[in-house]
């Protein structure tokens, strides 16, 4: 299989891997509704707990606020927006994917694709090295080249480097 | 005898494409960390809190009974005065040791057209009206049941004192408790035309540590 096929592949199983990552239930009963958006805003007395996981006064007060906004006809975002409003982007358990919040989501993707990037280009240079291993530099050449006070094995090596990057 | 020749290798390497990728992920990732892990486990009750979103908006309308059973006093009597809406709880320590600064800053600037209101926090009636009673506290203190005045008020803790202005927009926030004297100097503030003031002021306590269970 070619190579342009290999990444071919890869990135299809990666775009549809998070898509699937991406997809969430659509609750089925009110109260689930409920719990899974107090389960996006943090508990604001808590440290790093969600307002459906804790049991403080203010967690209960916020999935009380959800249950009635649900009942009145609100939408989940305009829900949330109202948390935003009291008490600021800090209430989202999740950053948000938009403006600086979007980096928060983006830079893993980044990273991952970069290392995996690194790992290509590392291992297609290490195959052409393989198969074209650089010849030994004799001591006339190196004295042409400027390096004869080079050891060997770096003479060998820049020689190889220069082969590999053309 | 190879030592000359080592820098011009060493940026033969920095040259290498690879290298140059991993330092680049290197940066972004201990930028990264950098960024986040000062942010893990932080307490909400610090400037976060003091910064309300409600600053320089409407502040949000309430109608809650007095804990002594009396009136029920709504946030429309409170326009066209300055006014201090204060969450504090008769368990909070703090809330309790504040009250002397309170009394003063009352004296001193209710006869000035100031109003002052307590909003107890997951707090029962009868321990709110024993506490304005033996701590001889003369501005109302409501009771709000369910804490539904607290979330639009967006509470991370107690005490939490806001500064409504005249027409009904919150002009300043304090996080803790007021020493002598703060919160009187941030109602001049205001008065001066100041807008948007937000202040840490002393220890705050979490709203969790009242927690009753069954309560609310």
């Amino acid at each position: 299989m070619s190579k342009a096929l290999w990444v071919a592949l890869f990135a299809g199983v990666l775009g549809v891997s998070l898509w699937q990552g991406a997809q969430r239930p659509a609750p089925s009963t009110p109260t689930a509704r409920m719990e899974q958006i107090a389960s996006e805003l943090r508990c604001p007395v808590c440290i790093d707990e969600s307002a459906a996981q804790a049991n403080t006064a203010a967690a209960r007060a916020i999935r009380a606020d959800i249950a009635t906004r649900l009942r009145s006809g609100q939408s989940e975002r305009q829900i949330i927006d109202y948390m935003v409003s009291r008490y600021g982007r800090w209430i989202l358990l999740s950053p948000p994917s938009s403006g600086l919040g979007l980096t928060v989501w983006l830079a893993p993707i980044a990273v991952t694709l970069g290392a995996l990037a690194v790992v290509v280009v590392a291992w297609a240079r290490a195959v052409r090295r393989f198969r074209a291993p650089a010849p030994a530099v004799t001591d006339a050449e190196a004295e042409l080249r400027g390096e004869r006070d080079l050891p060997l094995a770096d003479r060998t090596q820049r020689v190889g480097e220069e082969r590999a990057s053309t | 005898m190879s030592t000359a020749a080592t820098p011009t290798i060493q940026r033969r390497h920095l040259r290498h494409p690879v290298r140059w990728l991993a330092i680049v992920l290197g940066l972004v990732v201990a930028g990264g960390l950098a960024v986040m892990l000062p942010r893990l486990g932080q307490n909400p009750s610090t400037q976060v809190a003091a910064d309300s979103p409600l600053l320089g908006k409407p502040a949000p309308s309430f109608s809650l009974r007095e804990a002594n059973g009396g009136a029920i006093v709504s946030s429309a009597t409170l326009r066209g005065h300055y006014s201090i809406v204060y969450f504090f709880a008769t368990w909070c320590p703090v809330c309790v040791a504040e009250v002397p600064n309170l009394v003063s800053f009352y004296w001193h600037w209710h006869t000035r057209g100031v109003e002052l209101l307590g909003i107890g926090y997951d707090d029962p009636a009868a321990a709110e009206a024993q506490f304005a009673r033996q701590e001889g506290i003369s501005w109302p203190l409501l009771v709000d049941p369910d804490g539904q005045v607290a979330l639009h008020y967006g509470i991370f803790g107690i005490p939490e004192t806001f500064v409504v202005g005249p027409g009904g927009t919150v002009l300043a926030k304090l996080v803790g408790a007021v020493g002598t004297g703060q919160l009187g100097a941030v109602v001049e503030r205001v008065m001066n035309g100041s807008t948007n003031v937000s202040v840490r002021g002393g220890a705050v306590v979490p709203t969790s540590a009242g927690q009753r269970t069954g309560s609310g």
